[in-house]
C-alpha cells in the first residue's frame, strides 16, 4: 500500500514536470454560489510557484512512502500510517494550489490535525505531551487565521487575487502574518518544532523539509503584497530565531533535534531573506531546502534505526565499514546545508548572503546566525563520524533492507546536487559571477569559524554558559509559551474579573444600563400613560365638536 | 525520574561516598562523549576521592561528602544523558505493553460474546496450573521456591542472603 501510494505521487512529481515546462498561470475555478458582491469558488491556480513546490513536494513524499515502507517495516499500524502520511500530503497541496482562504483553511487545518495524529504515533506518554504543545501552538495560528478572515469577509475578498484591495485591511494582514510565523515556528511560537520530533523519523522527514514548516513560509510569499508594512517586525524576529536555533543546535545531543534546530535556522534565513525583499531567493532555498533537508532526515532515520532507536550522539558507535554509504549521504546533505560550493544550497544561500551583506542594519547578528549554522553542521558531522563512543551501544548490525533504505536518500540527494545549479539556470535565471574580491571575504570568514569551531570541540567546553538551562531550553521559550504564559494569562484574568468586571465595569456598565433603562421607562410609561388620556381626552373633544 | 531524594531507609556514609561516585562518573558521560575522555576523568575523580579516604574525623569526611554533593548539584547537565528505552529515554514507553491478565478482568458478559475462545483459555490456564504443579512445585501445596523476605526489601541490608524462612517447614520431596 505504501509503495502503491509512493508511486502514486512519483505520477504526479512527473505530472508537474510537465507542467513545468509550459510556463503559464492556469486558473481553474468551480463557481459554487454568488450573491450580490461575494462568490465563493473552489479554484486552482498552477502558475511557477505552485508548480515548482508542488513537484518537490511530490518528488519528496514519493521517495518517503518508498522509505517508509521499509522503515517501518513490522509496524502494527502501517496501513493507517500510510493514510494519515498521504492525508498530509494532500492537505498541503490544498494549500499550495488554493488562491482562496477558505480553502487555504481546509488544508491549513487538515495539516494541523494530521501533524497531531502523526506526532502521538508512538504512544508513549511523552510523545503525547510533545503532540498536544504541537498541537496547540499551531490552533493559535489557526484562530489568527479566522480573525484575518472575518475581517476579509467583510470585504467580501477571499483569495489573494485581490491583494491590492486586501491592503486596506491591514488589521487582517497583521493576523494572517501571525498565523504564518506560528506554523513557521518563529520566536514565540518555536517550541513546538523540536518537540513534533516524537514523530517516527519518515513523518519528520516530510514535515519538516517540505511541508508543515515550510507551509508558512510559501504563503507569506503568496501574501508578499500584504506584508510590505510588517516588513522591519519579521527581520527581528527571524534574527533571533535564527540565533536561538543556532545556539539550541550547538547544545542539544539529540540528533534528530539538532536536525530539526537546523531546519528552524534556515526556515528563519528564509524569513530573513523574505522580510528583506529577496522573495524570489526565499523560494529558491525553499526548494534547495526541502531536498537536502529531507534526505539529511532520512538518512538520520537509517542511522536511528540501526542504532535501536537510540537518538543521542553520546550512544553512537563508529561507523562500521558497512555504513560508508550512510556516511557520504551525511557529507553531502551537511555540506550543502553549509553552502559548500556547487551544490544546492551554495546557489541559493550564496546568492542571499552576497545582496544581504551589501546593506543590511543587524548585519552582525546575521553572521553569528550563519556562523551558528556552519558549527553546528561540523559538530553533527564529528559526532557523526568521528565519535568513537562505541562503549555504550549493543553491537548493531547493518540492516537489512539497506539497498531499499538507500535508494530514496540517494535519488534525493542527486537530486539535490544537480537542482541547485538547474533551477537556477533554467526556472529562476539567476546571474552568478565570482570575482576574488568579491569572494575573499568567504575564505577569510570559513578559516575564522573552523578556528573558533576547534576552539568550541576543546577549550568552550568547560565555558559556564553552556551549562545554563537558559541555553539549553530554547531561552526558556517553552515554559514562557506553556505553564507561565498559562499563568499570566489566569492571573491577568482574575484580576480583570476582580477589578473590572465585578467592580466598576458591573456598577457603570450593566448595572448603570439597568438603572438608567428602568428610570427610563418609567417615564416613558408615564408619558404613554398621559397619552393615553390626551388620546381620549381629544377623541371626546372631536366628537362633540363634529357633533 | 530517580527517587533518590526519598528516603526510606539509613544508608551509611560508605555508600553515600559510593553513590556520590557513581553520579560524578555518570554526570562526566554526559559531558565527554569519547570514551578515553571520561576514563580520564573519572580516574581524576578517583584520584579526588582517594586522597581523602583515610580521614578517620567523622565532621570532615561528611562535610567533604555534602561539598561533593553541591559540586554535583552544580554541574549536572542540562541534557542528561538517558538511554533509549529508560524514563525520560527518546524511545521510552513507544510500545505499551498490555498483560494477558487483562482479559480475565473483562465482565462475564463481555467474555460471553467470545464463548469458544474464553472456554479454550480456561481450560488452558487449568493446564497450565497443572503443568506448574507437576514439574516445577514437585507436588507442594504452597509456592517455596519464590525468594521470601518477611520485611521491607528497602531495609533489607546489602549482605543480607535472601532465602526460604528458616524457622519455617518444608516437607521432604518424595523424587
Amino acid at each position: 500500500m505504501t509503495l502503491w501510494l509512493s508511486g502514486f505521487f512519483f505520477v504526479f512529481f512527473l505530472i508537474m514536470t510537465f507542467f513545468l515546462f509550459s510556463m503559464g498561470v492556469t486558473v481553474i475555478e468551480f463557481q459554487l454560489f454568488t450573491s450580490f458582491f461575494t462568490s465563493l469558488s473552489v479554484s486552482f491556480v498552477i502558475d511557477f510557484y505552485s508548480i515548482l513546490f508542488a513537484s518537490v513536494v511530490s518528488f519528496i513524499s514519493a521517495m518517503i512512502f518508498f522509505f517508509s515502507q521499509f522503515y517501518m517495516d513490522g509496524d502494527t499500524q502501517q496501513k493507517g500510517f500510510s493514510l494519515l502520511l498521504s492525508g498530509f500530503v494532500i492537505s498541503m497541496f490544498f494549500l499550495i494550489f488554493s488562491p482562496n482562504l477558505f480553502f487555504l483553511l481546509l488544508g491549513w487545518d487538515g495539516l494541523g490535525l494530521v501533524s497531531y495524529l502523526l506526532v502521538v504515533y508512538y504512544m508513549s506518554v511523552s510523545s503525547s505531551v510533545a503532540g498536544m504543545l504541537t498541537f496547540l501552538m499551531n490552533r493559535v495560528g489557526d484562530i489568527f487565521f479566522l480573525f484575518s478572515l472575518s475581517l476579509f469577509s467583510l470585504f467580501s475578498l477571499f483569495s489573494y487575487f485581490d491583494n491590492k484591495a486586501l491592503v486596506f485591511v491591514q488589521m487582517g494582514a497583521f493576523f494572517l502574518l501571525i498565523t504564518f510565523i506560528t506554523k513557521s515556528a518563529q520566536i514565540p511560537f518555536s517550541s513546538w518544532l523540536p518537540a513534533a520530533m516524537a514523530a517516527p523519523t519518515p513523518v519528520s522527514s516530510l514535515v519538516h523539509s517540505s511541508t508543515l514548516v515550510t507551509a508558512g513560509v510559501f504563503l507569506l510569499i503568496r501574501f508578499s503584497p500584504l506584508m510590505l508594512k510588517f516588513f522591519y517586525f519579521l527581520i527581528v524576529i527571524s534574527v533571533f530565531t535564527m540565533l536561538m536555533a543556532g545556539t539550541m543546535a550547538n547544545l542539544e545531543w539529540d540528533m534528530k533535534k539538532i536536525i530539526a534546530y537546523s531546519t528552524l535556522s534556515q526556515l528563519s534565513f528564509m524569513m530573513l531573506s523574505y522580510s528583506t525583499g529577496l522573495i524570489i531567493f526565499c523560494f529558491f532555498h525553499l526548494l534547495t531546502h526541502a531536498l537536502f533537508k529531507a534526505s539529511l532526515f532520512m538518512s538520520g532515520g537509517l542511522v536511528i534505526h540501526s542504532e535501536d532507536s537510540s537518538q543521542d550522539f553520546r550512544n553512537m558507535s563508529p561507523f562500521s565499514s558497512g555504513k560508508k554509504l550512510f556516511a557520504s549521504s551525511f557529507v553531502v546533505c551537511i555540506l550543502s546545508l553549509c553552502g559548500f560550493p556547487f551544490l544546492s544550497g551554495f546557489f541559493s544561500k550564496d546568492l542571499i548572503l552576497d545582496t544581504l551583506l551589501s546593506s543590511f542594519v543587524l548585519i552582525i547578528l546575521f553572521l553569528i546566525g550563519v556562523f551558528m549554522t556552519i558549527l553546528y553542521s561540523l559538530r553533527f558531522s564529528y559526532y557523526m563520524l568521528i565519535s568513537l563512543s562505541s562503549f555504550r551501544s549493543s553491537l548493531s548490525g547493518v540492516y537489512e533492507n539497506v539497498k531499499y533504505l538507500i535508494l530514496p536518500i540517494w535519488s534525493l540527494i542527486i537530486f539535490s546536487i544537480v537542482m541547485g545549479s538547474f533551477w537556477s539556470e533554467f526556472f529562476f535565471n539567476f546571474f552568478f559571477f565570482f570575482t576574488y574580491l568579491l569572494s575573499i571575504w568567504k575564505l577569510f570568514y570559513l578559516m575564522l569559524v573552523a578556528f573558533l569551531s576547534l576552539a568550541y570541540m576543546f577549550i568552550l567546553k568547560k565555558i559556564f554558559f553552556l551549562k545554563l538551562y537558559f541555553f539549553s531550553f530554547m531561552w526558556v521559550l517553552n515554559q514562557n509559551m506553556t505553564a507561565r504564559g498559562v499563568k499570566l494569562f489566569t492571573i491577568m484574568a482574575d484580576k480583570i474579573f476582580c477589578f473590572l468586571d465585578q467592580s466598576w465595569w458591573e456598577f457603570y456598565g450593566p448595572q448603570n444600563i439597568f438603572f438608567s433603562f428602568t428610570s427610563a421607562s418609567v417615564l416613558v410609561m408615564s408619558f404613554v400613560e398621559w397619552s393615553l388620556v390626551y388620546f381620549f381626552a381629544l377623541f371626546i373633544f372631536l366628537l362633540f365638536f363634529f357633533i | 525520574m530517580t527517587t533518590n531524594y526519598l528516603t526510606t531507609r539509613a544508608i551509611s556514609h560508605r555508600e553515600q561516598v559510593c553513590a556520590l561516585y557513581k553520579k560524578a562518573v555518570r554526570t562526566m558521560e554526559a559531558y565527554w562523549v569519547i570514551r578515553a575522555d571520561v576514563r580520564y576523568q573519572a580516574v581524576m575523580m578517583r584520584h579526588r576521592f582517594d586522597q581523602n579516604k583515610d580521614i578517620k574525623d567523622m565532621r570532615i569526611a561528611v562535610k567533604l561528602l555534602r561539598d561533593g554533593e553541591e559540586e554535583l548539584f552544580m554541574n549536572q547537565h542540562p541534557i542528561p544523558f538517558q538511554y533509549q528505552y529508560s524514563p525520560g529515554g527518546s524511545a521510552y514507553g513507544r510500545v505499551p505493553y498490555k498483560p494477558d491478565w487483562l482479559v480475565d478482568s473483562w465482565h462475564p458478559l463481555e467474555k460471553a460474546s467470545y464463548p469458544k475462545y474464553f472456554a479454550q483459555r480456561e481450560k488452558r490456564k487449568d493446564e497450565w496450573v497443572k503443568y506448574w504443579e507437576d514439574h516445577y512445585n514437585k507436588g507442594q501445596k504452597f509456592d517455596d521456591h519464590e525468594p521470601e523476605w518477611h520485611g521491607n526489601w528497602d531495609e533489607k541490608l546489602p549482605g543480607e542472603k535472601v532465602g526460604l524462612d528458616p524457622h519455617k517447614k518444608v516437607k521432604p520431596h518424595h523424587h
